[in-house]
């Protein structure tokens, strides 16, 4: 049984050491830990506080993205936002291509957590074009966004 | 080993063998995309073929095993070969594209933020090295034993995504795109782990037939 234990352990070790050289010389590698203040795959995050200071100040030139489905954007989103469900990126972008091209800021959230649609659409925005430096990730998502006793939006957002 | 347990062995290999073939049927639509995702090109209006040609193998190795006499070879080898070709097509996407893989983990709402890179990064690797262990029986006996914690590991990843209900991409074969539902893929592990206990007891078994010879 040692045997077992022993070689598996070889295994482990030997795989772990080969991900981590390949992850530190490749180019796609990513860092061992995120950072605090973004998300694990490098998006900037933002607070609730930050997102409502920004649609204070900067309204014109901030889009703020509902990665979620349309059922649940329908049940009540950030007003103002527009929906963009990470299941189907491709037709709701040309949907808004130009608003999200103008756009100093886009701000994806989703349902809060690690919910992870948000990350999700966020890099599909950047496939499209846009620049990494303009996307951010609303960590706290909508249940953030209630929590702080903000206004809601329902319907479809047309 | 005794007799009856060996006949044992046999019938749940023989049997996981063939309820193998009638659950690739049942979810002919994944297995038909993953063909077109790994084939050549010039393969891809064949899938159709291919699907069935891979059907048909895996009620012949269960016929195999039912009735050939050195059938734990049959089975030892078939289990090796899917077990060993499936850890090594699902680990490459995902060496590929660690981002993505990171952003699959996170869906899963499991594991802490400090741990999902980590994971991301390690995870494919140790799955490469478990397929080439169990392929090649280099180390296999610690391949085994490493091949079937990871995938209990990954039976209670997916179980409790499911009993969660959440509506996530599995994320088995890396970030292709291609959405595969959570039960299939509890259900495909669940095959995985009957066969990676099964190898465990074939590799003591050549041990004996070695002795014995």
């Amino acid at each position: 049984m040692k045997h077992y234990f022993g070689q598996a352990l070889i295994i482990l070790v030997l795989g772990s050491l080969f991900g981590l050289v390949y992850n530190a010389l490749s180019p796609s590698g990513i860092p061992l830990f995120a950072a605090q203040d973004t998300t694990v795959t490098g998006f900037k995050m933002m607070t609730t506080d930050e997102v409502m200071l920004y649609m204070k100040e900067k309204k014109a030139s901030i889009v703020v993205v509902d990665a979620r489905s349309p059922e649940e954007f329908g049940l009540g989103h950030i007003p103002g936002a527009i929906n963009i469900p990470d299941t189907d990126v491709e037709n709701y972008y040309k949907k808004y291509q130009d608003k999200l091209k103008r756009a100093e800021l886009i701000i994806v959230y989703c349902s809060g957590g690690s919910c992870g649609s948000s990350e999700e659409v966020a890099s599909q925005l950047i496939k499209k074009g846009i620049p990494a430096s303009r996307v951010a990730v609303h960590q706290d998502g909508l249940p953030g966004w209630i929590k702080a006793k903000n206004p809601i939006e329902f319907g479809d957002g047309k | 080993m005794s007799k009856k347990f060996e006949k044992t062995l046999k019938g749940v290999s023989a049997l996981s063998m063939f309820g193998w073939a009638l659950f690739l049927i049942l979810t002919s639509g994944e297995i038909k995309s993953a063909i077109e995702y790994y084939i050549p090109k010039y393969l891809k209006q064949h899938s159709e073929i291919c699907f069935w040609a891979i059907v048909v193998l895996f009620f012949i190795l269960a016929f195999l095993i039912s009735y050939v006499k050195k059938w734990n070879i049959v089975a030892s080898f078939s289990m090796r070969a899917v077990l060993g070709g499936t850890f090594i097509l699902a680990a490459i996407p995902k060496i590929l594209d660690p981002k993505g893989f990171a952003l699959d983990i996170t869906h899963y709402d499991f594991f802490p933020k400090f741990a999902v890179n980590i994971i991301a990064i390690t995870v494919p690797w140790i799955e490469l090295f478990i397929a080439f262990s169990i392929i090649f029986a280099v180390a296999q006996k610690g391949g085994i034993l490493l091949l079937n914690l990871i995938l209990v590991a990954f039976l209670v990843l997916l179980g409790q995504a499911w009993i969660r209900g959440l509506d996530i991409d599995c994320g088995c074969f890396g970030h292709t795109g291609a959405r595969e539902a959570v039960s299939k893929a509890f259900v495909r592990d669940l095959f995985f782990v009957i066969w990676a206990i099964l190898l465990y007891f074939f590799t003591k078994n050549f041990k004996l037939a070695k002795q014995k010879n």
